[in-house]
């Protein structure tokens, strides 16, 4: 994948997100926003999937921990063509089939449920597990959000995934610096998290997805017998758009307007991502 | 109990490659037998109930039966959360083992008791809590979990029961009818079985004929099975090692509400407002509680009296 690819693609994929707003006129932006570049990224260059087969047992295990994000996982479903586009207006429609938290639907391609954080990272120790048990080869990718990183759930997983030595794990975290009340350093500080990861018996990376988001790849793709892998993924929150970048407001808003609508979508289209 | 069951698991997993089992720090030697048969579905996690319960359910989620094992309290009430979310999935055969239901671990103090552990599982409607009364029950549970669709939650009782079902066919979710009796209908659940078996015997001898019924599954989806014998009496006795509020007792007060039933209802069980202080043993507790078979033959007589 090119630089010039990923950028058009996630342009199209925040649109996509902002579509979804048409229909709910609520949602949590932000979260969504940053982890765009990170799916694409998966679902373009590192995921075995087949589209006609979700069921497909050597398919790998995307599990998205920080399920508030799910805006732009629904966005990325239907555009690698694992969802039908048309689910897309029913986003948290009474009626409808996608709410504000993704619930496992394989027919849709979504591998698990979230919605309470923290719960993500050992629903995956346990999937990878299960995937080592059977000795097959699909791996397992769980995102978690740098807020999602204050459960101690998250840690008890780190920890068995290292113990276990479950080199067929790989857990991203979408670190953007924000929480809902504000900056991680401001509510509850990760201090050095690479450390943290490293002597939690995890290899650690980190990767600069506003200069350099393509080194992802070949993080994803390294391997290291024996060990978990931890990417930390050095995001922008509400990234992709000036008027959601760093802006806790857009963490998540209720009673968007069309004008709301009709701004984001040009800043989307025009963008200038904070670096 | 804990031991026979335990030893049982091990020997059907390891002809049963779909069966995992998880503990939490368990006593040394646990499981030794599956770990070194199938190392591989053998895991002693740590002081870790998020990560366990977790584990579990991935596990469950890619085809496995998944055992999980630790302290009742700790099992059901640390990681509740992950429980009623995750087992929203009907499908998962997920079976979680809690040792120490009731006041097993009453000398350790209250943060080891296990008395509305029912109350909470049955308000995860996929899941069917069991407590077996003894061996018999408890070795059935253990061969019949392996192929039952859906979660189970396995309440384990101290151990040494004395035998009291052998002559009542096992099914999960068919309560077993101890004895026939005309005046008042008592429904049983887990090791009070025994002494209800006791009080039944006392209460024939002030002509008092009670059937007996041992509820030993217990889950919202099998109120017909309750439904079929409360529509018989209209005296009606529930007895459990449990909270009032949630448990069997309430089960039974919620059918006769809720189908108009024509029936009285006495609920022995545990009074949360008159939980002792105390140590002491589970007997101890029971008999502070009155849920000991003396203390129940006078309650019950004096309440049949009314």
């Amino acid at each position: 994948m090119k630089i010039a690819e990923l950028e058009k693609k996630s342009i199209e994929i925040r649109l996509m997100i902002i579509d979804q707003l048409e229909s709910s006129r609520r949602g949590h932006i932000s979260p969504a926003f940053s982890i765009v570049e990170i799916l694409i990224i998966l679902y373009h260059s590192v995921l075995k999937y087949k589209p006609e087969d979700p069921y497909w047992e050597e398919r790998d295990r995307f599990i998205l921990s920080k399920g508030h994000g799910c805006m732009a996982y629904y966005a990325i479903l239907a555009s690698y063509s694992l969802m039908d586009k048309s689910h897309l207006k029913e986003f948290c429609d009474f009626h409808g089939s996608l709410g504000g938290h993704p619930e496992r639907d394989l027919t849709k391609g979504i591998e698990a449920s979230s919605g309470s954080l923290g719960l993500g990272a050992p629903l995956a120790v346990g999937v990878a597990t299960a995937l080592k048990i059977k000795n097959t080869g699909p791996r397992v990718y769980v995102l978690l959000g740098d807020g999602e990183c204050n459960e101690g759930s998250v840690w008890e997983a780190f920890m068995s995934a290292a113990h276990s030595r479950l080199d067929n794990i790989t857990f991203i975290i979408d670190y953007n610096k924000m929480q809902s009340y504000g900056s991680t350093d401001e509510v509850c500080s990760l201090g050095d998290l690479k450390q943290k990861l490293t002597s939690f018996g995890l290899q650690a990376y980190e990767v600069d997805m506003v200069q350099s988001p393509l080194d992802l790849i070949s993080f994803c793709e390294s391997n290291h017998p024996s060990k978990p892998k931890a990417i930390i993924c050095h995001t922008v929150k509400g990234m992709g758009s000036n008027i959601t970048s760093r802006n806790l407001d857009w963490h998540h808003k209720r009673g968007i307007t069309d004008q709301d609508i009709k701004e984001l979508k040009n800043s989307v289209e025009n963008p200038g991502i904070q670096k | 109990m804990r031991a026979q069951a335990l030893e049982l698991l091990a020997k059907i997993a390891k002809d049963n490659k779909e069966v995992v089992f998880l503990g939490s720090d368990l006593g040394a030697g646990t499981m030794n037998a599956l770990r070194d048969e199938a190392p591989e579905r053998f895991f002693m996690e740590g002081i870790n109930e998020q990560n366990l319960i977790g584990k579990a359910l991935g596990l469950a989620q890619e085809g496995f039966t998944v055992y999980v094992c630790t302290i009742s309290a700790f099992l059901i009430k640390r990681a509740y959360e992950q429980l009623a979310l995750g087992l929203k999935d009907r499908t998962l055969k997920i079976r979680l083992l809690g040792l120490g239901g009731g006041f097993v671990y009453a000398p350790l103090g209250p943060s080891h008791l296990s008395l509305e552990d029912i109350s909470l599982m049955r308000n995860i409607s996929s899941v069917t809590s069991i407590c077996p009364c003894d061996e018999h029950q408890m070795t059935a549970v253990i061969n019949q979990s392996v192929t039952f669709p859906g979660p189970l939650y396995i309440r384990f009782g101290k151990g040494n029961e004395k035998s009291c079902s052998a002559k009542v066919p096992f099914e999960i979710g068919k309560p077993g009818l101890i004895c026939s009796g005309e005046d008042l209908l008592i429904l049983s659940t887990g090791v009070l079985t025994q002494p209800t078996l006791e009080v039944v015997d006392s209460l024939k001898i002030s002509n008092i004929q009670a059937a007996h019924l041992n509820v030993h599954s217990i889950s919202d989806e099998l109120d017909s099975e309750l439904l079929v014998h409360l529509r018989k009496f209209s005296r009606v006795v529930t007895i459990e090692e449990h909270y009032l509020r949630g448990g069997l007792g309430s089960w039974v007060s919620d059918l006769i509400q809720e189908y108009e039933l024509q029936s009285t209802l006495l609920k022995c069980g545990v009074c949360p407002k008159e939980l002792k202080k105390n140590y002491g043993n589970q007997h101890q507790h029971l008999e502070a509680h009155g849920l000991t078979k003396d203390r129940l033959v006078e309650r019950i007589s004096r309440w049949i009296k009314h």
